[in-house]
C-alpha cells in the first residue's frame, strides 16, 4: 500500500517480500520474492555479504522490470530447515486469539 | 477474485510445488500452517488490484538516491515507539503512523517493536531488516549514487482497518520522500 503511493508520487519502487502472492493481489509495482523466514528479508544476522546480495539483486530490478506487477523471484535459499528456523514472537501475535476467539482460526 | 483464482494462488506453491521450476519462491516455505491460513484469509478478503501504479526509472541507479522502507516497527531510541499496548488489547488492530529513522542508525539506536515476529534478530543486525550499512558499503562501491538522509519504518500489521497507513502516513511518506528528492525506493516487508 505504502509503496503504491510512493510510486504515485512518482518514485519508483521496488518490494522485497516473501509472501509474494499477496504483494501480488494488492498491486505491488515491482516484487522480489524471497523465500527468507519473516523477519530477516535480507538474510541472517551478520551475513553481511548475502545482505549486499540481495540488495543488489532488488537494485538490479529497477532496470530489469518493464512494465507494472513484474516480479522477481530471487534465487537465494535459507541455510536452515523450515523446522529449525526460529522467526516466531517468544508470545503469539495477539491477532491469533482474536481469531480463535471469533472462530476464524 | 474468483474462488478459482484465489485457489490457485494459495495452493499452487503449496501443493505442486516439486512440479514448479526451481527458481520459483514457495510463499509458505517458513509459515507454519496458522500463519499460512491467516494469509490465505488476508488473500481471500483483499480484492485484486488491476490498476498498478508505474513511475519509470529516469536516472542511472549508480546516479540515484536511495531510500529503504521496513515495515518491522522500528523506531529512533529518540523517537515514540509504535503503539504495541492498543494492539495487544485490541488483537485486530495495528498501529497506522510512521517514523523516520536516520540513515546512519545501527542496531544500537533503534527500538523494534512488531509482536509477530521474534524482534531480537533485527535488534542484533538492523540490516536483517533495515540494511543501512550495506547500503553505505554500496555507495562507497559507486553502486548507487547516494543514500537518503532518513529511512522509514512503518508497522506492518494494520488489522481490520488499513485505511489510515494507505491513505495518510502513504502518502505523507512519499511526501517526505519527495522533499529529500529520493529516486528510488526499496521496501521490504517483515
Amino acid at each position: 500500500m505504502v509503496a503504491r503511493a510512493i510510486e504515485n508520487a512518482g518514485i519508483p519502487t521496488v518490494t522485497l517480500n516473501m509472501v509474494w502472492v499477496f504483494q501480488k493481489i494488492i498491486g505491488m509495482p515491482r516484487i522480489a520474492a524471497i523465500e527468507y523466514p519473516f523477519g530477516r528479508p535480507f538474510g541472517d544476522v551478520a551475513h553481511f555479504d548475502r545482505q549486499k546480495e540481495i540488495l543488489q539483486c532488488a537494485l538490479d530490478i529497477f532496470s530489469t522490470a518493464k512494465e507494472a506487477g513484474h516480479i522477481e523471484h530471487l534465487p537465494f535459499r535459507w541455510h536452515q530447515d523450515p523446522k529449525k528456523t526460529k522467526w516466531h514472537p517468544p508470545v503469539p501475535a495477539p491477532i491469533i486469539e482474536f481469531m480463535r476467539r471469533e472462530g476464524l482460526l | 477474485m474468483t474462488d478459482d483464482h484465489l485457489k490457485q494462488l494459495s495452493l499452487e506453491y503449496r501443493h505442486t510445488k516439486n512440479k514448479l521450476p526451481m527458481n520459483k519462491v514457495d510463499p509458505f516455505k517458513f509459515t507454519g500452517k496458522t500463519v499460512a491460513k491467516i494469509i490465505e484469509k488476508r488473500i481471500a478478503d483483499e480484492k485484486e488490484v488491476l490498476e498498478i501504479p508505474w513511475t519509470p526509472v529516469s536516472k542511472k541507479i549508480s546516479s540515484s538516491k536511495v531510500a529503504l522502507l521496513t515495515t518491522a516497527g522500528i523506531s529512533m531510541k529518540n523517537d515514540e515507539p509504535f503503539d504495541m499496548e492498543t494492539e495487544r488489547i485490541k488483537g485486530n488492530w495495528g498501529d497506522p503512523t510512521w517514523r523516520l529513522i536516520d540513515s546512519e542508525a545501527t542496531s544500537n539506536d533503534i527500538n523494534v517493536n512488531h509482536l509477530h515476529i521474534d524482534t531480537s534478530y533485527i535488534e542484533r543486525d538492523i540490516n536483517v531488516a533495515l540494511p543501512t550499512e550495506v547500503l553505505k558499503k554500496l555507495t562507497s562501491n559507486r553502486i548507487i549514487g547516494s543514500i537518503a538522509k532518513n529511512h522509514y519504518s512503518i508497522m506492518g500489521f494494520q488489522g481490520e482497518d488499513s485505511n489510515h497507513l494507505a491513505n495518510i502516513s502513504g502518502p505523507e511518506i512519499a511526501n517526505h520522500m519527495k522533499q529529500d528528492k529520493v529516486d528510488l525506493a526499496i521496501l521490504a516487508p517483515v
